[in-house]
C-alpha cells in the first residue's frame, strides 16, 4: 500500500498499517516512500506459508539468517521537531534440495518507537496546501483550505519475499514474491517498472514483487521475462529485455507494459504505459559509466513520448576516495511553476520518480579507517536549485554489527522541494545473524 | 694463464647457462600459481590497525588457468550471498549483493580498491596470467628465504596505469614456486608483502595453504588460507556468467 491513495481514503488512513519507515518521515519530502505492502489477515498467511515451508523443508537442510535493524530519527520543521524510530527484524529462511531447486523466504517485522502520528500537512508549506470541499455540510463556507491530513506508522509483520527457483540447463525459472531490481543507476532507475528507489537511501533493498520470471541464456545473450498478474492480462506488468555485452559495457534493450496510475488529492487517473528503453553500463575513458533511457508512451497521449534517463560515472582514486554522479531527467516530473499540492502526493506515494524534471545526484566516500568510513552524499533538485547534503558515518563495529550515522542539511527557500525542512539525523545499527 | 682464463670462462658461461631468463621463471611461476580450474573454500582473516580480526569464508573457482574466477561468500552474516565474478583476468569485474539481488559491473579503476576492506586488491586476487603482458621481468640475483635459496625475479610495469611501480618474486630455485612477493606503490614505496607458507602437493599441484599479506604502510594485514581445495574439477561452458553469480 502507498502512503496515500484516492482522496476518500486518505482521511481514514490513520488507521491502516501502512509499512512507512521512520526514515521515510525524517525525509518529509526530500524523499519518497517506498513501495510498500500491506496485507489484510496476514498473520495468518505468515503461519501458513511458515507452515507449508517447515513441512516442504523438513526434507532439506534449511539455512536460516537475517538481521536486527534499530532505527533513531530526529527531524526538525520550521515549527516543528520529531523524534521516533523503529526496530525491524529480517528472518531469511533459504533451501536448496538439489541443485536445480531453491525455495526462499523471509519474513520482516517492524515495530515503532516515539512519535507516530503525523500531520502530512506540516511537510509542506502553506502555499501548496489545497482548497477542498467543506466536509461540513451545514457550513455556508463551501470549500476551505486542507491544514490536517493525518497518517500514522504502525507496527508491521509481512512476508516480504516467497519464491521458488527453478534451474535447468536453459533456464531458470522464478516462482513468487520475489525482488526485481532493474536498471543500472545508483539513485535513480528510470527502466525499473517494479520498485521505486528511495534517493535518501539508494542501496536499501526494495520489498518483493508477485511475479514470474524466466532467464534464458542464448549465446552471448541473455533473455529475461518478467510478469507480475494484476486482474486482467491488459493491466498485468510484462517486461522483457535482452541482456548482451558489448566491448567493455552490458548492454540491455527492454519493453514494458503496465498499468500506470496517477492518484492525487483532487484528480486521479489510470492509464496504460508502454515502454522501451537501454540500460548501459561499463567504462569509458578509465570512467564507470552508466546510462538509463527510458521511452515512455501512455495510453490516453499516445502521440506524445515521455522521456525518462539517467547518465551518471564514478571512479576510485589511489587514495581509495570514491567519486560518484549521477544526472536524472523525468518528463513524468512537473515544472516548478506548475508544482502543486498534488504532485507532492503523486510522488511520495511513489507513482512518480520525481517531483520535478531534472536532478543530480553526487557522492564521495573515503575509508577513514579499517573500520569507519565516510561519506558525503547530495541530492539536488536543479529545477529549483535545492539540495539535501547528507555526510554520513559507517562504522563497523564487530564482525557482524554495523553502526551508522547521517545528518541532513537541506538548502533552498521555503516553496522548494528540499527548501521547507531545517535538518535531520538518523542513527542506525543493524547486526546481522 | 691462458689455461686458467679460459677455466675462468668456462665457469662462467656455465654459470650464466644456469640463470634462467626472467621470462622463462614468471612463464613456470604463472604456470604453478593457475592450475587449470580450481575449486575451494577459503578463509580470509583481516587483522586491524586496532588489532581486531575480521573473518570471511568464501567458496572460490578459478578456471582456465586463474581467467575467470567467481567467489561466493559463506559467512560472515553480513555479507552471505554475496559474490564476485571476475573474468579476463579481472579486467571485468561484476559483484552480486544478495539483499538487493542487484548485479553490478565495476571499472576497472575498481581493481585496485581493496577487496572487502583486506589488504588484497581486486587486482591482486585476479591478475594471474596478464603479469606476462603487464610486466617486463627480470633476474636481479638469489637470496635464501627461509633457508631455501630463491631467484629475486624484478617484475617493472610496462605502463604506468598499474597499481604497483615494481614488484619482487622469490621463486625457489628448487622447483620455481613463489613463497613470496613485495610490491611496490606507485612513489616507489616498499608497501606489501606477501608470503606463501604451509606449501602442499595437492593432487600433483603445490599449494599454499596460507598466504599473508602484509601493508607495511598501514600495520595490517590479510591471512588467507585454504580449508579446503580441489583441481579436479571441470566447469559447464558458462559457468563464470551472471546467471550463475546470482546463484
Amino acid at each position: 500500500m502507498k502512503l496515500f491513495s484516492a482522496p476518500e481514503v486518505v482521511y481514514k488512513d490513520i488507521n491502516d498499517s501502512s509499512e512507512v519507515t521512520a526514515h521515510d518521515l525524517s525525509r518529509g519530502f526530500s524523499g519518497r516512500t517506498k513501495s510498500v505492502n500491506r496485507l489484510n489477515g496476514f498473520q495468518l498467511k505468515c503461519i501458513l506459508v511458515l507452515f507449508s515451508l517447515t513441512t516442504t523443508l523438513l526434507f532439506a537442510q534449511v539455512d536460516w539468517y537475517g538481521y536486527y535493524e534499530a532505527e533513531a530519527d530526529y527531524f526538525s520543521l520550521p515549527d516543528n521537531q520529531f523524534y521516533f524510530g523503529y526496530h525491524k527484524f529480517r528472518l531469511d529462511l533459504d533451501s536448496a534440495p538439489t541443485d536445480r531447486i531453491r525455495a526462499s523466504a523471509n519474513i520482516v517485522s517492524k515495530y515503532y518507537d516515539g512519535a507516530s502520528t503525523f500531520n502530512f500537512m506540516e511537510f509542506i508549506d502553506q502555499s501548496y496546501w489545497p482548497r477542498v470541499p467543506n466536509p461540513d455540510p451545514l457550513s455556508s463556507i463551501l470549500f476551505v483550505t486542507l491544514a490536517e491530513l493525518p497518517y500514522q506508522l504502525s507496527d508491521t509483520l509481512f512476508l516480504d519475499n516467497a519464491f521458488l527457483e527453478f534451474h535447468h540447463d536453459r533456464f531458470d525459472l522464478t516462482l513468487g514474491r520475489q525482488q526485481i531490481p532493474s536498471g543500472v543507476g545508483y539513485a535513480w532507475n528510470p527502466t525499473d517498472l517494479f520498485n521505486t528507489k528511495d534517493m535518501m537511501d539508494p542501496t536499501y533493498e526494495d520489498t518483493g514483487v508477485p511475479a514470474t520470471r524466466i532467464d534464458m541464456p542464448f549465446g552471448l545473450m541473455t533473455f529475461t521475462g518478467i510478469i507480475q498478474p494484476i486482474d486482467s492480462w491488459n493491466n498485468s506488468t510484462q517486461y522483457y529485455q535482452m541482456k548482451t555485452g558489448l566491448g567493455r559495457f552490458d548492454l540491455s534493450l527492454l519493453y514494458g507494459k503496465t498499468a500506470y496510475s496517477e492518484t492525487g488529492l483532487l484528480s486521479a487517473g489510470n492509464w496504460g504505459r508502454e515502454l522501451g528503453g537501454i540500460n548501459l553500463e561499463g567504462e569509458l575513458f578509465g570512467l564507470g559509466a552508466r546510462a538509463e533511457l527510458a521511452v515512455n508512451r501512455l495510453d490516453y497521449d499516445s502521440d506524445s513520448l515521455k522521456y525518462e534517463f539517467i547518465i551518471g560515472g564514478d571512479y576510485t582514486f589511489e587514495n581509495s576516495l570514491y567519486l560518484l554522479g549521477e544526472f536524472y531527467h523525468n518528463d513524468f516530473g512537473v515544472k516548478v511553476d506548475d508544482t502543486q499540492f498534488d504532485d507532492y502526493m503523486v510522488f511520495l506515494a511513489g507513482q512518480r520518480k520525481s517531483l520535478n524534471q531534472n536532478y543530480f545526484f553526487l557522492m564521495a566516500m573515503y575509508p577513514l579507517g579499517d573500520l569507519l568510513a565516510g561519506s558525503l552524499f547530495g541530492i539536488g533538485n536543479l529545477d529549483d536549485g535545492s539540495w539535501a547534503i547528507n555526510p554520513q558515518l559507517i562504522y563497523n563495529i564487530f564482525e557482524d554489527v554495523e553502526l551508522s550515522l547521517m545528518a541532513s542539511v537541506f538548502v533552498g527557500d521555503d516553496r522548494d522541494e528540499f527548501g521547507y525542512q531545517s535538518a535531520g539525523l538518523r542513527l542506525r545499527l543493524r547486526a546481522y545473524f | 694463464m691462458k689455461k686458467n682464463i679460459l677455466i675462468l670462462l668456462s665457469l662462467f658461461v656455465g654459470l650464466a647457462a644456469q640463470e634462467p631468463s626472467g621470462k622463462s621463471v614468471l612463464d613456470k611461476i604463472i604456470d604453478l600459481m593457475n592450475p587449470v580450474n580450481a575449486r575451494g573454500i577459503m578463509k580470509q582473516t583481516i587483522e586491524t590497525t586496532s588489532g581486531q580480526l575480521r573473518t570471511f569464508e568464501y567458496e572460490t573457482f578459478a578456471g582456465n588457468k586463474g581467467e575467470n574466477q567467481l567467489m561466493r561468500y559463506r559467512a560472515p552474516g553480513r555479507v552471505k550471498g554475496n559474490a564476485m565474478l571476475m573474468t579476463d583476468f579481472s579486467d571485468n569485474i561484476w559483484m552480486y549483493n544478495k539483499r538487493t539481488n542487484r548485479v553490478r559491473k565495476l571499472a576497472s579503476h575498481a581493481k585496485k580498491q581493496k577487496f572487502e576492506g583486506s589488504d588484497f586488491t581486486y587486482e591482486d586476487m585476479g591478475s594471474g596470467d596478464s603479469w606476462r603482458a603487464d610486466y617486463k621481468p627480470k633476474i636481479a640475483g638469489t637470496e635464501k628465504l627461509n633457508g631455501e635459496k630463491c631467484w629475486l625475479l624484478e617484475m617493472i610495469p610496462k605502463t604506468e596505469d598499474l597499481s604497483y611501480s615494481k614488484m619482487v618474486i622469490w621463486s625457489r630455485i628448487s622447483d620455481l614456486f613463489p613463497v613470496r612477493i613485495d610490491y611496490y606503490d606507485e612513489n616507489k614505496s616498499f608497501t606489501k608483502s606477501l608470503e606463501m607458507e604451509d606449501i602442499r602437493d595437492v593432487e600433483g599441484f603445490l599449494t599454499p595453504f596460507k598466504m599473508i599479506m602484509k601493508n607495511h604502510l598501514e600495520k595490517t594485514q590479510t591471512v588467507m588460507e585454504y580449508v579446503e581445495v580441489t583441481y579436479d574439477i571441470t566447469f559447464e561452458k558458462n559457468f563464470f556468467s551472471e546467471r550463475n553469480l546470482k546463484k
